[in-house]
């Protein structure tokens, strides 16, 4: 049986790539072991408590500003990514420059450098002590341990997803687009906003989904730049720790919960409109 | 070779994990000769030495050779990865609190607390001010924290256990000085309005406070301000309130895993042996006050022995000290909310 | 002369691509560019086009030299291999682009794209989008996108290679109906000689980066100047693809 439904799908009956039954069983058992088991406890977890204890928890005022300062800083600093990652991916397919292949190497540094890490030199570089945090200091802005340190520090993490997207997308962009906006009058700027941006904008909203998710999720690099004052900048997953710390299992997960749902709704969402935008390609 | 084949690796994955998993517990079931010290951040150094003074000390008792692991972190998160099933022998930890967790999943016997002197706490420490060099804000006591312009670096007791005791000192000066319920509050609220970062850890606040230089006071469990003296010589003072508090570090065999490990014997005497005149200094040496008075007294030049300590059974003990101030909704939320 | 061309000269990473090329097209003309592939041919419309720019040489359209003037002030209307149509915009859209660059009034803009729907004859597919065309119908869109600003000249690279071979010929006839209704002078590169033969009225043959021959459709079968002029034509022929 099983094995008819493979072959239906495929006319001659022989596979390109060989070894599926292989390379299925892997893929099952990494998604497995690795997302849904660990997904699946925090339902589990949270599924101890009634629903409206669940309520309860997630609905308090410091886990809803908290949520709101993690929501609204990600997708501060997922809006600002999809701009300089854009530039920056942009930069790097369309110009020719010495150094090139160490900058293009270095937009991945933010995966790489632990988030306590990166967390403490941004501290480090933007409290008031500090280079830049100097000099914005004087004219008056602080930048660590408010609201605007959260969104660098999730614009610092954030950055690779857009990059990365949009990049390979805008190898393959063909240059005829661009050509044809030139030859019918089009300037620099009109070019690029409604014809290359379009182009672009369903890796950019990709990307933009994956730095928002990223920034949503973030601890590590945050809390040291947070400043973590309650209603003022306590990120969700800040008080998820605090929960832990207080031996509260199922009220961090129901914070956890809440938060995963949001991204996964937003994702969705994402993916949807991708596919929708994706029938216009075909062109 | 399909979807049943796949099926089938996908379950020799599953069970060689397991297995796995297994049988990494099954291996520390051996000649008990192995120990793993689950221990919080400021300990590492202390530790490090005294786990040398320890084997000696075995080996001269007609023991063989011990190999100590240390671990070090977030005191609270050190008794997590305990109760999720880090293997540790013992465990010394910042809080009371904590070792009452693991005792709460069962892997420690209760009345742990009463195994060892002073409350199984073979040091304590106790909360300071670390203010940067020439002390201009001029701070001398905890009244000077609520004055206007001081700014304030502590961490957030709610993500931070060892940050409780910085509340509770300021609690107990009020207390101290005859001060009411509300009059403390609005007390604690001042305080708390000077605080310019709520860190989420002890180490982090230091940081904020050291490297980063915001603040002007940063309040510290002694030992770690003068962990700071040491790495910044010069940069930094040490001001003793009138009132704190004594912090217990704690210390406990994990029984279940000792007995697994048949480490029982090892675990008890490595922690009976923290009591010994020599690891007694030692502890004095690395900032701890020691329990013995009389080693205590040799320190007297390094800590302040006028100031008037607390203890938590005043707050009617760690566990009801957590329920009237740090649960969801109690006084330090209070403070915070509008 | 309309569009004159002198001693252009063009290499790419030292291949040749123009070697001293010079023509003059009169307005009102078609002329197609003939050539095998690897002639050379569509950089010189692209040249004329401004998407590329000659090393050494004289362009001038209409007495005036456009060496310098970028591709968007040359007042040129380009029909792409692959038509590059605006994905994300609708057939009107597409076809308003370059009028809306020029800040024509809304009113202006929609008379004029629906007096280009009516002779592309596509009134009712206005709404839709490149990707709900059909090849011949996405080539009539390009067309008339390229029409829409009123340009003075006209240029396609192989507008019908990408067209099903079945309706080659009848997308041809149309093509060369219309230019000859809205009179712009044409230029196209091919490298199918019938197709050159049949809807030029002059054609300029390429080798090499070199020019062959020019003439009339006839003057180029008659009386083939060189060899290579010859031979293409004679090779073509036997290739199956002529009449």
């Amino acid at each position: 049986m099983e094995q008819q439904i493979v072959k239906v799908k495929n006319k001659k009956g022989v596979r390109v790539i060989p070894g599926f039954g292989l390379s299925m069983g892997v893929t099952l058992a990494m998604l497995g072991c690795f997302i849904l088991i660990p997904l699946a406890s925090i339902f589990i977890s949270a599924s101890k408590m009634s629903f409206q204890e669940f309520t309860e928890v997630v609905t308090s005022r410091q886990v809803m500003s908290g949520y709101l300062v993690s929501f609204s800083c990600a997708f501060l600093a997922a809006l600002i990514n999809g701009v300089f990652g854009l530039i920056l991916a942009w930069v790097l397919v369309r110009y020719e420059f010495p150094g090139k292949r160490i900058m293009d190497g270095m937009i991945e540094l933010p995966f790489a450098l632990p988030t306590a890490v990166a967390g403490i030199s941004l501290t480090f570089l933007y409290s008031d002590q500090g280079w830049i945090g100097a000099a914005f200091d004087k004219i008056g802005i602080s930048i660590a341990y408010t609201r605007i340190g959260i969104t660098i520090a999730m614009v610092f993490v954030g950055i690779p997803f857009v990059v990365r997207s949009v990049q390979p997308v805008l190898e393959k962009l063909d240059r005829q687009y661009e050509e044809a906006a030139m030859m019918l009058g089009a300037g620099r700027t009109r070019t690029f906003f409604k014809v290359i941006l379009p182009e672009l904008f369903p890796a950019l909203l990709a990307g933009f989904g994956l730095a928002f998710a990223r920034g949503i999720g973030e601890y590590g690099s945050v809390v040291f730049i947070a400043g973590n004052i309650p209603f003022k900048t306590q990120i969700a997953p800040l008080l998820i720790m605090s929960k832990l710390e207080q031996y509260k299992y199922s009220d961090a997960t129901a914070i956890a919960l809440a938060l995963l749902l949001v991204s996964f709704l937003l994702m969705l969402f994402i993916n949807s409109l991708q596919i929708y935008m994706q029938k216009f390609s075909k062109a | 070779m399909s979807k049943k084949a796949a099926a089938l690796l996908f379950c020799i994955l599953v069970v060689s994990c397991l297995a796995g998993c297994g049988s990494d517990s099954g291996k520390k079931k051996g000649d008990g000769t192995e120990l793993l010290n689950v221990s919080y951040d400021p300990t590492r150094e202390f530790y490090a030495e005294y786990n040398e003074i320890f084997n000696e000390y075995w080996k001269e008792k007609g023991g063989s050779d011990v190999t100590i692991t240390q671990s070090h972190g977030g005191s609270g998160s050190q008794a997590r990865s305990v109760i999720e099933g880090n293997e540790a022998d013992v465990v010394t930890l910042a809080l009371a609190h904590d070792i009452t967790a693991i005792e709460n999943s069962g892997m420690i016997e209760e009345g742990w607390m009463e195994e060892l002197e002073g409350n199984s706490a073979p040091y304590t420490s106790t909360i300071v001010f670390l203010v940067r060099k020439g002390n201009e804000k001029n701070i001398k006591d905890w009244d000077d924290l609520v004055r206007d312009g001081v700014e304030v670096i502590t961490p957030n007791p709610k993500t931070s256990g060892g940050a409780c005791w910085n509340f509770l000192a300021a609690w107990a000066y009020e207390q101290q000085n005859g001060k009411n319920q509300q009059e403390t509050e609005e007390f604690l609220k001042k305080l708390y309005k000077n605080v310019l970062v709520l860190d989420s850890g002890a180490r982090g606040a230091t940081n904020t406070f050291v490297e980063n230089g915001q603040g002007d006071v940063l309040i510290a469990w002694e030992n770690e301000a003068y962990l700071s003296l040491e790495t910044h010589p010069d940069e930094f003072e040490i001001v003793t309130p009138s009132v704190s508090i004594l912090a217990q570090p704690s210390v406990a065999v994990v029984d279940k895993n000792a007995r697994d490990h048949g480490t029982e014997e090892l675990a008890k005497a490595y922690l009976e042996h923290l009591y010994s005149d020599d690891a007694q200094r030692l502890a004095g040496k690395h900032h701890y006050r020691p329990s013995n008075e009389e080693i205590l007294k040799e320190f007297s030049d390094k800590f302040d022995l006028e100031m008037n300590l607390v203890t938590i059974d005043e707050f009617g003990g760690w566990d009801e000290a957590y329920e009237t101030y740090f649960q969801d909704g109690a006084v330090f939320d209070q403070i915070y909310a509008q | 002369m309309y569009v004159e061309m002198k001693d252009i000269c063009k290499t790419f990473d030292g291949f040749q691509a123009s070697d001293h090329v010079s023509f003059g097209i009169e307005k009102g003309q078609m002329a197609a560019l003939l050539g095998p592939s690897g002639s050379g041919k569509t950089t010189i419309l692209r040249m004329i086009a401004g998407l590329d720019r000659p090393d050494f040489g004289d362009i001038r359209i209409n007495g005036i030299r456009v060496n310098d003037l970028p591709g968007n002030k040359r007042g040129i209307g380009f029909v792409f291999q692959n038509y590059a149509l605006f994905r994300y915009m609708t057939v009107a859209d597409n076809i308003g682009f370059g009028l809306e660059v020029q800040k024509k009034s809304k009113a202006e803009i929609k008379t004029r794209v629906e007096e280009l729907l009516e002779l592309i004859s596509m009134e009712d597919l206005g709404k839709r989008y490149p990707h709900q065309l059909s090849g011949g119908q996405r080539q009539r869109v390009a067309f008339a996108r390229a029409l829409a600003p009123d340009p003075g000249l006209l240029l396609l690279d192989e507008p019908f290679a990408a067209i099903d071979a079945k309706v080659r010929r009848e997308l041809r006839n149309w093509l060369r109906d219309m230019i000859e209704r809205v009179g712009i002078t044409s230029i196209f590169v091919t490298h199918d000689q019938e197709e050159a033969m049949e809807v030029a009225n002059q054609v300029i043959i390429i080798n090499q980066g070199k020019i062959e021959q020019i003439g009339t459709p006839d003057e180029i079968c008659f009386h083939p100047k060189t060899d290579f002029v010859a031979e293409f034509i004679e090779t073509e022929r036997f290739s199956g693809k002529g009449r």
